[in-house]
């Protein structure tokens, strides 16, 4: 004999679960495609140095070429704090970058302080 | 950014505001007639450039302003004197005065000269007394009374302010009254010889009658007797009839010669009325007009002398001149002399000495004759002398280009004439200054470069606008100096070189440059240096510009530039540090920019270039250091 509370349990399972589902994929969206932690130009101007080898999420506008190296390209970004630094896009990337877009990027800081976009998406 | 749009602007518009007025200077230089200036010679500021920095050739500053200033003396609006006629017109009556010189003199002789030390009050109640019983409101006046102001005459010319005029009046009446006793003779006379002639006349007329009368009876005898008797007394009559030809012509002579002694007196007196008021004796042709008018009446008023003069005097073509007129004119003149004389005082007592000064000319140019004229204390002629004397000298030492002296009379002028134009003639005399220290600068900077003919040229330019310029004597003695001793000169400069004490080099650049005359290699070095640094003081004047108008980060800016010719320099440092904490955000970063450019980290010095840049954005260095370091970022 089956339960008559059954099918309402269900029925409240399945929007709940549909919910948690969606606020999840909301958090992740928001989270970034990475896991690496947020970048911080303050910190970077302080000691650049002592990121060197770290790697880190950033959003960012791009905001105009700066020079055409030859693995890459130097471009200038304006960060939500509205920071404004240089960072290069190598060429291995494949990206179609383009000025007054924002894009969430993976980036890795050289020995040198370079700041290298290791993978952006648009968003 | 807007800021800095407008700053540059603003500097621009100096720039251009400067040759503006260095065209017009050498404008104002061709007009001032010298013709050994060469006309082609250009107006320039010192610059950076290797070029020497010309100045403004010539001076626009020539004596005109003071021939304007000092020519006031005789040459007012008001009374018109014409300097090249010797013509004062006043109220549309024009007097000869005689040839500006003279008058000049004259003037210099009336301020010269001891107050009264007669009574002048006492003077001027007699003249008072015979105005007012001569007044045209006493008219028909007795003898007595006429007689009564005469006398008066000869007590006024006793006193020195008279200068005897009241004497040549009183001799001219004392001439009419005995020419009037002539006229009364020759009228006795005429009548007399009126009476004979009549008397001549029924002689003739009754011996005529007769032989008439006579003639009829002979006829009628002849005629019933027939004889031959003839009429006798013809030739009686004849001589008669030739007498009273000779009593009329006697007669006719007694007329004319009682007509020319009244002419005669009435010519002599006008004559003389005619005479004071051509001089500007308006007093003595006012008292001469009133005895006139009593002495000589009727047809007599009317002018019988000197109508050209007075025609010239008053151009007015309708215009009937009589002696009534002659009076008004006097009148009106020694009331405007009053007047005159009357601001003058007013001015002295309010310290206007100079204003004192030009009424006094205004007043003597008419009044030159006038006793009111000699009532100005001696002291206060004395004062007003002076002040004459410094504006000739002044126009004197304008001619001859002493400015220097010019300003000493100025100076003096603060205490002796406070309401003279000082600043007007000072701002003038600044300028003509300036512009030949700015030759002899410009002489210097030749000399530093080495081009000799150009510190003859830049040398005779200044001699020319200022041939007492102290700069000039200086520059002049230096040369001579160096000319002895070039060997001091070069080792100094080499040791000054060896400390890089540029600053030092260029203070005594032109000495340095005749000595290294010889020397080709010293010279160019020193060329190098001044050159340099003159280009660090004008970027250094720029940004003092900029820091001016709050526009720092461009006077930082601008400093970096300097920075880049000469980093060493100590002008330039006390600059940098002045301004550094102003803008001490940017410079940290800029700072901190090339620091890591310098070790070769161009990922992180491109990064500070774009912070700096952040703070501002119209930064020449941070744009040059990102395009240097950003194709660089990977290495």
């Amino acid at each position: 004999m089956k339960s008559k509370t059954t099918p309402i349990i269900i029925a409240i399972l399945i929007p709940l679960i549909s919910i948690a589902m969606a606020l999840s994929l909301i958090y992740f969206k928001k989270r970034g495609f990475s896991s690496n932690p947020e970048f911080s130009y303050v910190q970077y101007l302080e000691s650049p140095r002592n990121m060197s080898g770290n790697r880190y999420s950033l959003k960012a506008e791009l905001e105009m070429q700066l020079a055409d190296v030859g693995n890459g390209r130097v471009v200038s970004l304006r960060d939500s704090n509205r920071k404004k630094f240089a960072v290069l896009i190598p060429n291995s990337l494949n990206v179609n970058a383009q000025t007054k877009q924002r894009y969430d990027m993976d980036i890795l800081i050289g020995k040198k302080g370079e700041i290298i976009v290791e993978s952006m998406k648009k968003y | 950014m807007k800021k800095s749009i407008i700053s540059l602007a603003i500097i621009f518009s100096c720039a251009i505001g400067f040759s503006q007025s260095a065209t017009w200077l050498n404008k104002s230089q061709s007009i001032s007639a010298n013709p050994q200036v060469n006309p082609q010679a250009s107006a320039s500021v010192p610059s950076v450039s290797t070029q020497p920095a010309v100045p403004q050739q010539k001076g626009f500053f020539e004596s005109s302003t003071f021939e304007r200033t000092a020519d006031k003396i005789f040459d007012t609006d008001k009374d018109s004197f014409d300097f090249e006629n010797g013509t004062l017109n006043w109220k549309g009556k024009t007097f000869n005065v005689g040839d500006s010189r003279m008058v000049r003199a004259r003037f210099e002789r009336y301020l010269a000269m001891p107050e009264l030390s007669q009574d002048y009050n006492a003077y001027q109640a007699i003249l008072a007394e015979i105005t007012s019983r001569l007044s045209a409101s006493n008219d028909r006046l007795p003898d007595e009374v006429v007689r009564a102001c005469w006398s008066r005459l000869f007590d006024a010319a006793e006193y020195d302010v008279d200068g005897r005029s009241s004497l040549t009046i009183a001799n001219l009446v004392y001439l009419s009254w005995r020419m009037r006793g002539e006229y009364q003779n020759a009228r006795t006379s005429e009548i007399k010889q009126q009476e004979i002639t009549d008397e001549q006349k029924k002689e003739v007329v009754g011996k005529a009658e007769f032989i008439e009368y006579a003639s009829d009876k002979i006829v009628s005898q002849n005629r019933k007797h027939n004889t031959k008797q003839r009429t006798k007394g013809a030739s009686s009559l004849a001589y008669a009839i030739q007498d009273l030809d000779e009593e009329i012509a006697n007669l006719a002579t007694k007329k004319a010669a009682k007509e020319l002694v009244g002419s005669k007196a009435v010519l002599l007196f006008q004559s003389q009325i005619v005479s004071f008021l051509l001089e500007r004796k308006f007093q003595q042709a006012q008292i001469a007009s009133m005895f006139y008018r009593h002495i000589f009446r009727g047809s007599a008023q009317e002018l019988q002398v000197g109508k050209n003069e007075i025609k010239e005097l008053i151009p007015v073509s309708s215009f009937l001149p009589s002696i009534d007129v002659f009076e008004n004119i006097a009148t009106e003149a020694r009331k405007d002399i009053h007047d005159g004389m009357v601001a003058v005082n007013s001015l002295i007592k309010n310290g206007e000495m100079f204003g004192a000064f030009e009424r006094l000319m205004e007043t003597f140019a008419l009044g030159e004759f006038d006793s009111e004229l000699a009532l100005l204390p001696s002291e206060k002629r004395r004062q007003i002398l002076k002040i004459y004397k410094d504006v000739s000298a002044m126009k004197t030492l304008a001619d001859s280009k002493d400015w220097g002296a010019i300003i000493e009379i100025l100076e003096d002028f603060k205490t002796t004439a406070p309401d003279f134009r000082s600043r007007e003639v000072l701002a003038k005399v600044r300028t003509a200054q300036r512009v030949s220290d700015m030759h002899v600068m410009a002489a210097k900077q030749a000399a530093a470069l080495g081009k000799i003919e150009d510190v003859k040229a830049s040398l005779a330019q200044a001699m020319q606008m200022w041939p007492l310029n102290p700069a000039i004597n200086e520059f002049n003695k230096d040369l001579v100096g160096l000319a002895s001793g070039a060997s001091k000169y070069i080792q100094k400069f080499d040791e000054l070189l060896a400390r890089k004490n540029y600053r030092e080099i260029v203070a005594e650049a032109p000495e340095y440059a005749i000595a290294f005359r010889q020397d080709d290699e010293r010279a160019k070095e020193l060329r190098k240096i001044v050159v340099r640094i003159s280009q660090i003081d004008t970027l250094i004047a720029q940004a003092e510009e900029f820091e001016k108008q709050n526009n720092k980060y461009f006077a930082w800016d601008i400093l970096e530039n300097a920075r880049a010719i000469d980093g060493s320099d100590s002008k330039l440092a006390l600059a940098l540090a002045r301004l550094a904490p102003e803008v001490a955000d940017y410079v940290k970063m800029l700072g901190r920019a090339k620091a890591e450019e310098e070790k070769q980290n161009y990922a992180i010095a491109l990064n500070c270039y774009l912070s700096a840049q952040e703070i501002f954005p119209a930064s020449q260095a941070c744009r040059l250091g990102i395009e240097r370091v950003a194709s660089r970022y990977t290495e």
